[in-house]
């Protein structure tokens, strides 16, 4: 096909040079034909690639109408491409643009088990919406693949108050309230000060995020915030500000939450985030945390649909 | 079991699995195990490096199958 199309582009140059003139009607002929030719082979590929990766008649119908009259290289450059066009198919504007299939390739190409939810999620996203969501969803697999490919967050490290900063007393109260009291002091340098004591009242609610489509939240995990705190960095450097290692970046997340169950008492512990660091990556932390050292006092977390987070893309 | 590459919580984390199979198979007491395994979550939970982990490497389930059948030992 390359060979037939710079034939015709020689014969053009050639018509131009030799008789000063535009193809004559006899060569317009042949280019005609030459890209109806190409226009057939192309086809061919393209059906070549369908069948690859069984696409089904519909998906072949919108695949063939899109790329029909296209280069064809960005599929064999790179592995995923057609998925990637699949994976974007609920928008006929961005599944056609070459910087949205490489990238979403190279997504795919790291994550092959996400294609159904990338798709479905793809498809659930507002029309305007829809780039933010894939500029994101790069964004935070990028930060993983530079410093943290192994998703166990072994480089992170939290950079917030001294234990021996803490009084005695505190943290013979942290260690009283909590279930695992050999283990309070771990949880010290992740706040950036001493921190507060509340007492909640029955019903009294609290909330985390998890990447959109993850597992729930551990069950003994004792890093909460409230829904104030939740609600002032939404729109303002989330992950920066809550200090999240970078396996718990995502494009949008899941809002969990627990409450105080009837006849308990339970303290918190409330602190400013302390900074991060993850092999080079660093957050700022400053948002505030509240440490639940006792869940068995607490509900068992429900996922909260109407509270899903989608961040803006400011990087 | 997928390993999460920490070769320190992954040795622990499978001689925990390991033994708890031994006394599920055995029908052996099962009380001390079932601390074994909530103290190694709680290892885990309270640290923000850790604390995702069991979620994010598929223990949880796991977890949950070996307790339910611990949980029968002690009660027989």
């Amino acid at each position: 096909m390359i060979n037939k199309i710079l034939l015709s582009a020689i014969l053009i140059s050639f018509s131009i040079v030799v008789r000063g003139n535009f193809p004559s009607i006899e060569n317009s002929h042949l280019v005609k034909s030459i890209y109806s030719d190409s226009l057939k082979n192309n086809e061919d590929s393209l059906t070549y690639l369908a069948n690859t990766y069984s696409l089904d008649s519909a998906e072949l119908k919108a695949f063939l109408s899109d790329f029909r009259s296209k280069q064809l290289a960005i599929f064999y450059e790179q592995k995923s491409t057609v998925a990637a066009w699949r994976v974007c198919i609920a928008d006929d504007s961005l599944r056609t643009q070459n910087i949205v299939l490489q990238k979403t390739a190279k997504f795919l190409h790291r994550n092959q088990h996400k294609s159904e939810y990338l798709k479905n999620e793809f498809q659930n996203t507002s029309k305007g919406q829809r780039s933010i969501f894939l500029l994101r969803t790069w964004w935070a697999d990028s930060l993983k693949s530079n410093f943290d490919s192994l998703g166990n967050s072994s480089g992170f490290r939290t950079w917030g108050i001294d234990i021996k900063e803490i009084k005695k007393s505190l943290l013979d109260d942290m260690k009283a309230e909590a279930s695992a009291p050999q283990f309070v002091e771990s949880l010290i340098n992740s706040g950036k000060n001493v921190p507060k004591k509340i007492i909640p009242n029955v019903g009294y609610a609290l909330y985390k995020i998890i990447p959109k489509g993850n597992p729930p939240p551990s069950p003994f995990t004792p890093f909460w915030t409230k829904i104030e705190d939740l609600q002032t960095v939404v729109s303002n450097d989330l992950e920066d500000k809550f200090g999240l290692p970078i396996v718990s970046h995502s494009a949008k997340y899941d809002v969990y939450k627990i409450q105080l169950k009837e006849g308990k008492k339970a303290i918190l512990f409330e602190s400013e985030i302390a900074p991060t660091t993850e092999n080079g990556y660093k957050t700022n932390g400053g948002s505030t945390q509240t440490l639940v050292l006792d869940r068995a006092k607490w509900t068992f977390p429900v996922l909260i649909n109407e509270l899903e987070i989608f961040p803006p893309f400011k990087k | 079991m997928r390993h999460c590459g920490i070769v320190e919580i992954d040795k622990e984390n499978k001689a925990i699995i390991k033994e708890a199979k031994q006394v599920v198979f055995k029908n052996g007491d099962a009380k001390e195990i079932l601390k074994k395994i909530e103290d190694f979550r709680m290892k885990l939970a309270y640290n923000k490096a850790t604390e995702s982990l069991e979620s994010n490497f598929g223990w949880t389930k796991i977890y949950a199958t070996l307790i339910d059948s611990l949980s029968k030992n002690t009660k027989t």
